[in-house]
């Protein structure tokens, strides 16, 4: 992990109070949601190398432990949840089934978005879009918290971003007006290092992002390890119980590795062999199962057995997803416009 | 990338990996690439090897989790899928026999009609030196079409000397243009449309074609005088008998038949004999829409020209509604054929076989008929022809006997 | 029915909305404490309060983002753009979203929002603040683009557009918003999707919308003095484009000039002829004409200015052409 420049520190938890608090099923919870993903990335990577998904694929694979925090803590239904291109996890977390989840990577009509989004643009009642332009999406989730004002409900929007949308110059009007009208809204900057191919450092001025930024809208920040799902989840739950009672936007940097490319088609030239082992020793839901462990809530084979019926029934679910009928050729132009 | 070639496993049989491990390399059409594992495994067995050419889709190894794990179903689901295909007997077309020499295709009486090709019609219409398209807006040329006008040489006040829709008005109309203008029509030339033949026509056409092919015609004409006929025939008109020269014609004719036996007869081609008919059943030709039909009055010479002409009248009245019965016009001795009332001088008939003569009777121009006999030359020497004529010749310049 | 001018009559659109509606909220640059920089909104603000008209910074991409994520999450925003010419800064929320969203999301989210403001060329405001946006927008699919004439129809229009469940682009312009009109006191509504003829004629059709239409009635007077009577075309909805009204207008006349104040190449002008070409054809008796802005960002000159816009004397002399006169 990279280490912070000096007065910039994460902001961390006791493991052990966090997870007595979670309390065994939670917890193991926690871990079944990680891994879901994980393996639902791996095998949609799978039915795209055999032909059946096409286009841009963007692999949440290693960021796991930030999302299922966040989700956890708050519950899906007290938040609007925005995220980029990179969706899958955060859709599968706020109401896509896998079954949805691969019939929109197969582009049939099981899909989430009817098999009219793909992958970039998966959907659910809580997380209203996975979206394509990088940086586009921060201004709808400020839409979402401004309506949260405008209605008086308590729900708090949780807009994810990446490192090397964090200089997109509607991210900072979109800052600028969550600070200016105080929206309930926290901005989480996934800092997977590597915006695409560009080191963060070649493409942002500044380290921490999120600190300097919060300094400059005058809003509260935090540094979260994003390897670890139990700060994740005890930060989240904090902030939100803030933000729900003050309505001050938060900005959260999450440190995390992405274990793919950018996407399916990114050749990764610039991480090199010994780096890819440096980053995948980081594992964020092998960490975790070390924690579970210790603490006493589960055993390794235990863990493998969960991992096993896990495995199967996603199977169940891509085959599920593969039966779904192709779009309806004959409805092309509708569901364009409404009256 | 539909296919590709293994360059090499970098796991052996047996061996576990992990996660990330490089399993093996392939070679694409563009370069070799590698294939790391998407999760912790064993492999187990490898099914296509080094240097192996795959398909996409194809197996090419079996991995487990546990490495005494049973994969001997999926191994038999493999072996079938790779299995030999039972090579399908080879379809073998049958030899042609080495001496099938072209037998003609025979026609019913064996010789093989050639074919006379027709000629394609041109692809567009030859236009007149100096003719040019007509540039006229889209309203204008629907105006045009919808008027039945011709735009063509027309002058245009519109953009460029196009021509609008208030030019048309001055257009002439297509029929006026038809016989004034030197404009060519819009069928293009050597077009055609093949009409097949009705079963009529067919028969008609068989049944000439045949005579005319194998019957040696000759023929031999004679002009009569018919100035005494046209006496007595108006003298029968103005007592209210109403005869035609036909009528007149065929008494004639049956008489003369019965005088020349040689004149009445046929030919049979199935024995090669002549054939001698007993009885002067006369054909005569009678023209109706779909084409030509020949009842038959038969003991045409025991007849009065009263009765003969009552019996032609009854007949061709059938023959123009369909109802002969076929014993009506199915024989005969002789034919009779008249084309006199078109104003034809004379014509050279097709003999009705098995008969062996037909007449063909031109019309009276200035007191004067041109009558044709036509023979078969196998039945009827030319001596015969002219007797026969001489004798006919007789009878109608003086057509008092023909009353008897 | 009252007379009034096109600035009270979207106004009076507003504040009915306003009232029926507790979800309608009006944002955009200047609009509340300002009264709007064309005073618009003047007196909403006193109103409604500050909770439905909101003043916003200079950040088109942020604040047309967040009224059309408002509008997913259930609100109905009216966001006004100070000039039209400024919504390419938010060209990207426009056109990546608020087009695409009902659609990607297969159904599950709608986008009702309304942008407004005025577009095209105002009075010698130069080079980058003429732009008449309507025929970019309308390429599109998932956008509306309505441009409305008379007082009525800004009225009406604004209400429809208000109500539509799409996000819908109301054009104004700066030069009408002190004409005055003969408007409906009632609540009534006019359908997007439908133009009008404001004048019939035998001799020659001319399509438009917004501003040029006066010059089109000008010139209309103009022929009929000399017996010639042109039939003026109102389409009031760009897209989607009322090609019936057209092709029944050709129907009579045969001929056909539009008149937009974009310019020529792969204007609205393009589109209406593309369809008149495909589906009526064999109604045109002359080529048909368009008379546009000139292919040239708009010269601050009077003199140059006047020449590059659709004016009545370029509207009579392309007559003449087309009728050969």
């Amino acid at each position: 992990m990279h280490a912070p420049l000096s007065g910039f520190s994460y902001t961390t938890y006791d493991k052990k109070k966090v997870l007595s608090s979670l309390g065994k099923n939670r917890a193991l919870e926690l871990f079944s949601h990680m891994f879901k993903i994980r393996q639902f990335e791996m095998m949609s990577e799978g039915i795209y190398l055999e032909g059946l998904v096409a286009g841009f694929f963007h692999s949440y694979m290693g960021q796991e432990a930030i999302q299922v925090g966040a989700v956890n803590a708050i519950g899906m239904d007290k938040g609007h949840w925005i995220t980029t291109y990179r969706c899958h996890a955060l859709a599968l977390l706020t109401g896509c089934s896998p079954i949805q989840g691969f019939a929109e990577l197969l582009g049939n009509q099981l899909g989430c978005a009817k098999g009219r989004g793909g992958s970039m643009h998966f959907v659910t009642k809580h997380m209203p879009l996975g979206q394509g332009i990088v940086g586009g999406h921060t201004a709808l989730g400020t839409g979402f918290a401004f309506k949260s004002i405008y209605k008086g409900d308590d729900l708090v929007t949780y807009c994810f971003l990446g490192d090397g949308a964090s200089v997109q110059g509607v991210f900072y009007e979109s800052i600028n007006l969550a600070s200016l009208w105080s929206l309930p809204i926290v901005f989480i900057i996934e800092n997977n290092v590597w915006g695409m191919g560009t080191h963060h450092k070649r493409a942002v001025a500044m380290d921490p992002i999120g600190a300097h930024i919060a300094k400059a809208f005058d809003l509260e920040n935090h540094l979260l390890d994003g390897m670890s799902v139990l700060d994740s989840y005890a930060l989240f739950k904090e902030v939100h119980e803030r933000v729900s009672k003050t309505k001050r936007p938060v900005i959260i940097e999450a440190k995390t590795q992405r274990f793919k490319g950018h996407s399916r088609s990114d050749t990764e030239y610039y991480r090199s062999k010994e780096d890819m082992e440096e980053i995948r020793s980081l594992d964020p839901i092998e960490s975790f199962k070390k924690d579970l462990i210790a603490e006493g809530f589960t055993t390794q084979e235990e863990l493998k057995e969960q991992e096993k019926k896990i495995k199967e029934e996603l199977f169940q679910s891509l085959e599920a997803a593969k039966k779904g009928a192709p779009c309806d050729i004959g409805d092309i132009e509708s569901g364009v416009e409404s009256d | 990338m539909t296919e590709g070639e293994i360059v090499e496993w970098k796991v052996n049989e047996g061996q576990p990996y992990k996660n990330g491990d490089l399993l093996f390399t392939v070679q694409t059409d563009k370069s070799v690439v590698e294939f790391n594992a998407l999760d912790d495994g064993i492999l187990r067995k490898i099914l296509k090897g080094a240097h192996s050419v795959c398909k996409v889709g194809d197996p090419i190894g079996v991995v487990t989790d546990e490495v005494n794990e049973d994969f001997s179903d999926l191994l038999k689901e493999w072996e079938k899928l790779e299995a030999p295909k039972p090579q399908s007997a080879p379809q073998t077309t049958p030899l042609q026999p080495a001496n099938a020499a072209q037998t003609p295709v025979a026609t019913s009486v064996g010789f093989v009609e050639p074919v006379f090709a027709i000629a394609s019609p041109l692809e567009t219409i030859p236009t007149l030196a100096g003719g040019k398209e007509v540039l006229a807006t889209p309203y204008a040329k629907q105006l045009a079409k919808e008027q039945g006008r011709d735009l063509k040489g027309l002058p245009g006040s519109g953009y460029q000397g196009i021509v609008t829709a208030k030019d048309v008005e001055k257009a002439p109309s297509k029929a006026y243009q038809k016989l004034k203008s030197k404009t060519f029509p819009e069928e293009k030339p050597g077009s055609y449309t093949l009409i097949p033949m009705s079963p009529m026509r067919k028969a008609i056409a068989k049944r000439l074609q045949q005579s005319k092919q194998f019957i040696p015609h000759f023929y031999v004409t004679h002009v009569v005088n018919t100035l005494e006929l046209g006496k007595i025939r108006q003298q029968l008109k103005d007592y209210g008998i109403d005869c035609t020269i036909n009528d007149f014609i065929l008494r004639a004719v049956a008489l003369s038949l019965r005088d020349h036996p040689e004149v009445n007869s046929g030919f049979d081609s199935k024995t090669q004999s002549i054939i001698r008919f007993h009885t002067v059943d006369v054909s005569v030709a009678v023209s109706i829409p779909e084409g030509l039909i020949t009842p038959i009055v038969r003991l045409a010479d025991f007849k009065g020209i009263e009765e003969l002409s009552k019996e032609v009248k009854f007949l061709v009245k059938k023959a123009k509604e369909g109802t002969l019965k076929p014993e009506e016009y199915q024989g005969g001795s002789f034919t009779l054929s008249n084309l006199g009332m078109f104003g034809i001088d004379s014509f050279m008939p097709i003999i009705n076989p098995p008969q062996a003569a037909i007449l063909g009777v031109g019309g009276s121009i200035e007191g004067q008929m041109k009558l044709t006999l036509a023979a078969d030359h196998r039945v009827v020497d030319g001596a015969d022809a002219a007797r026969f004529l001489a004798t006919l010749k007789k009878f109608l310049e003086s057509p008092t006997l023909l009353l008897l | 029915m009252a007379v009034i001018d096109v600035r009270e009559a979207i106004r009076s659109a507003l504040k009915e909305e306003m009232l029926r509606d507790p979800d309608v909220f009006i944002l955009g640059e200047e609009v509340a404490e300002y009264d709007g920089a064309y005073k618009i909104t003047k007196g909403l603000l006193q109103e409604f309060g500050d909770r439905r008209v909101i003043d916003t910074p200079i950040s088109e991409a942020g604040f047309s983002g967040l009224a059309i994520g408002a509008a997913m999450a259930g609100l109905r925003p009216v966001v006004e753009f100070m000039s039209f010419n400024f919504s390419f800064v938010s060209f990207d929320q426009i056109v990546s979203n608020a087009a695409k969203i009902q659609y990607m999301t297969g159904g599950l989210f709608h986008v009702p929002i309304v942008f407004r403001g005025p577009n095209g060329a105002g009075p010698r405001v130069s080079c980058q603040h003429s732009h008449c946006v309507a025929a970019l927008y309308s390429h599109f699919p998932g956008l509306k683009v309505v441009a409305p004439y008379t007082g009525a129809d800004h009225k009406g229009l604004l209400k429809s557009a208000i109500r539509c469940n799409s996000p819908v682009l109301f054009l104004e312009h700066e030069l009408e918003y002190n004409t005055k009109w003969e408007v409906p006191d009632h609540d009534f509504l006019v359908p997007i999707g439908k133009g009008q003829i404001l004048k019939e004629g035998k001799d020659l059709t001319i399509v438009s919308f917004s501003r040029p239409l006066r010059f089109c009635l000008e010139a209309h007077e103009h022929f009929k003095k000399k017996g010639i009577t042109i039939e003026v075309v109102d389409l009031r909805t760009i897209r989607p484009l009322d090609i019936g009204i057209v092709l029944e207008s050709l129907k009579k006349t045969h001929r056909l000039l539009i008149v937009e104040e974009g310019h020529k190449t792969n204007g609205v002008g393009a589109e209406i002829i593309a369809q008149v070409a495909k589906l009526g054809i064999h109604l045109l008796d002359a080529p048909v004409g368009r008379v546009s802005q000139r292919e040239t960002p708009l010269p601050y000159a009077a003199n140059l200015e006047a020449l590059c816009l659709p004016s009545t004397e370029r509207i009579i002399d392309e007559i003449k052409t087309l009728l050969r006169l």
